[in-house]
């Protein structure tokens, strides 16, 4: 099974510059080069699909500025699960005939405000019963989910820090990549503490960039005559918490049910996908998800990772890009984790290419409360 | 989420002295955050609940240097499987652990700055339990 529906080009905005960047300059240098792999014009767009924390009317601004007037607008916000979730809505305006080019894009440019600021745009608030307690939002969340794992499963900390180090070790192989050395356990631990078991190095990267998506259909895409075309074989998504309080289980997350939805979609399952993008926001991100997704049996994700499987030559390589902890991270990894899948099943990602015919890539929003699953295929 | 009218009330009553958790009129659910319905029936016939002094445990912390600690906890009193998210106060809380058994308290607001609540005021908070 898979919705003949396809993302026919991509382009991403450089994670470093010297200069003061403006967001929707990096997002429409981002839509330019996407629109060009994809051999089509800027006005042969019909759909436009963004989410971005520093632009407001998004999907009405950045239509402006690329001279386009398109019919159908989507700018769907629930954070790093947002861009997934729009080639769910593309895919299914383009079945029902309403559009036949879509744009999906994101960019931010929280670096540069970093830089210019000392403070960097947000792209979620903590709930206010959270906020009064003082914690590090959204920092505190997920080291929350992180001290219960390690407890549940009397794990040691050096799995967390495996997924860093796996992490670092694709970055080093992508030129493109902001952390490029390798690390070790003893440097996570000697990096300042955030909130426990956390350190800086258990955190993602704050980047520039941006990327964006052309879709469209595959009978579209076969009259322009394109070749490299990826298929999208299923989208998921669910929310089941916004805030801590409400999370069922702080070591089993939403993954479950778009894992199993996705695979049910596209008539496959774990096994036989080839490599997997995680939003790795922080280190525990990808533990949790791996489980859910049906990819390890409970507990088992970080001893899975530590032993090297999900790194290069591994038999499931993740995060190929480097992740949010090493490649970069402008506020939401989403889209980035559809542009490597993309990458690899095309082949064109450099040193650091494996064999894929399949992708999964899964993105999450706010303190693990939005999830989204997309698999693909060529 | 925002400083919708639910919560309102609940920090209302913190601040006057008062401990109490949402309760559902329909299904006698007790749960955490406030919220416009029912999570476990869906109705909106919602009142409140007298928690102070509930017991609970520890059930996954995070220190924070020189900042104090805050902990997700488990209370029987709150039987839909949510949980309770605040600053653990007093002493002990840089050494507390998974498991320990807290107490549910009032304690001054340390945060300055938010919407419908002030530096100072009381709010529902945890604290440990000697044992
Ligand atoms: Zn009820």
């Amino acid at each position: 099974m898979s919705t003949s529906v396809v993302i026919a080009g991509t382009g991403v905005a450089p994670t470093r510059a010297d200069e003061h960047r403006d967001t929707m300059d990096v997002m429409a240098q981002a839509c330019i080069e996407a629109t060009r792999d994809a051999g089509i014009q800027l006005r042969d767009i019909d759909a436009i699909f963004t989410a971005t924390a520093q632009v407001a009317l998004p999907t009405l601004a950045l239509a402006e500025y690329l001279g386009i007037t398109p019919r159908y607008l989507d700018s769907t916000v629930h954070g790093g699960a947002s861009n997934l979730s729009h080639l769910q809505h593309a895919v299914a305006a383009i079945n029902a005939g309403q559009i036949e080019v879509a744009l999906i894009a994101y960019g931010s440019t929280q670096r540069t405000a970093l830089k210019a600021t000392g403070t960097r745009p947000m792209v979620a608030a903590a709930p206010p019963l959270e906020a009064m307690a003082n914690p590090r939002y959204p920092i505190t969340s997920y080291a929350l989910m992180a001290s219960r794992y390690l407890h549940q499963w009397e794990v040691p900390r050096e799995y967390l820090s495996a997924v860093a180090i796996a992490a670092s070790r694709w970055g080093a192989l992508n030129p493109a990549a902001q952390r490029r050395e390798l690390l070790s356990h003893e440097e996570i631990l000697a990096s300042p503490a955030v909130a426990e078991p956390f350190h800086t190095l258990d955190c993602c990267l704050i980047t520039d960039g941006a990327g964006a998506l052309v879709v469209m259909s595959q009978q579209k895409a076969k009259s322009l005559g394109l070749a490299q075309t990826v298929t999208i074989a299923a989208v998921a998504d669910v929310t089941e918490h916004d805030g801590m309080m409400a999370m069922p289980d702080l070591t089993s997350t939403g993954a479950r049910l778009t894992g199993a939805s996705a695979f049910e979609q596209a008539g496959f399952g774990p096994n036989e996908v080839n490599t997997v993008q995680i939003y790795d926001a922080f280190t525990i991100n990808p533990i949790l998800i791996l489980e859910d997704l049906g990819f390890c049996d409970r507990g088992q994700a970080g001893r899975f990772i530590a032993d090297g499987h999900t790194s290069p030559g591994g038999k499931l390589p993740m995060n190929t890009s480097g992740g949010g902890l090493a490649y970069t991270h402008p506020g939401m990894f989403g889209i980035y984790t559809i542009l490597e899948s993309v990458a690899q099943l095309r082949g064109r990602a450099g040193q650091r290419q494996v064999p894929a015919k399949t992708a999964l890539a899964h993105g999450i929003g706010g303190t693990m409360s939005s999830h989204s699953t997309v698999l693909l295929t060529v | 989420m925002n400083m919708n009218k639910h919560l309102r009330h609940y920090l209302g009553r913190a601040a006057a002295g008062e401990l109490v958790f949402p309760r559902c009129e329909e299904c006698a659910a007790v749960f955490m955050p406030p919220r416009a319905a029912c999570p476990a029936c869906g109705t909106d016939a919602l009142g409140w609940t007298p928690v102070g002094g509930a017991q609970g445990t520890i059930y996954s912390i995070s220190r924070h240097s020189n900042e104090g600690s805050v902990a997700l906890c488990e209370f029987e009193v709150l039987n839909t499987g949510t949980r309770f998210y605040g600053q653990l106060v007093g002493p002990g809380n840089q050494q507390a652990q998974i498991g320990q058994p807290v107490e549910l308290t009032l304690a001054e607001c340390t945060v300055s700055g938010m919407d419908a609540v002030d530096q100072g005021q009381l709010i529902p908070s945890i604290k440990l339990v000697e044992n």
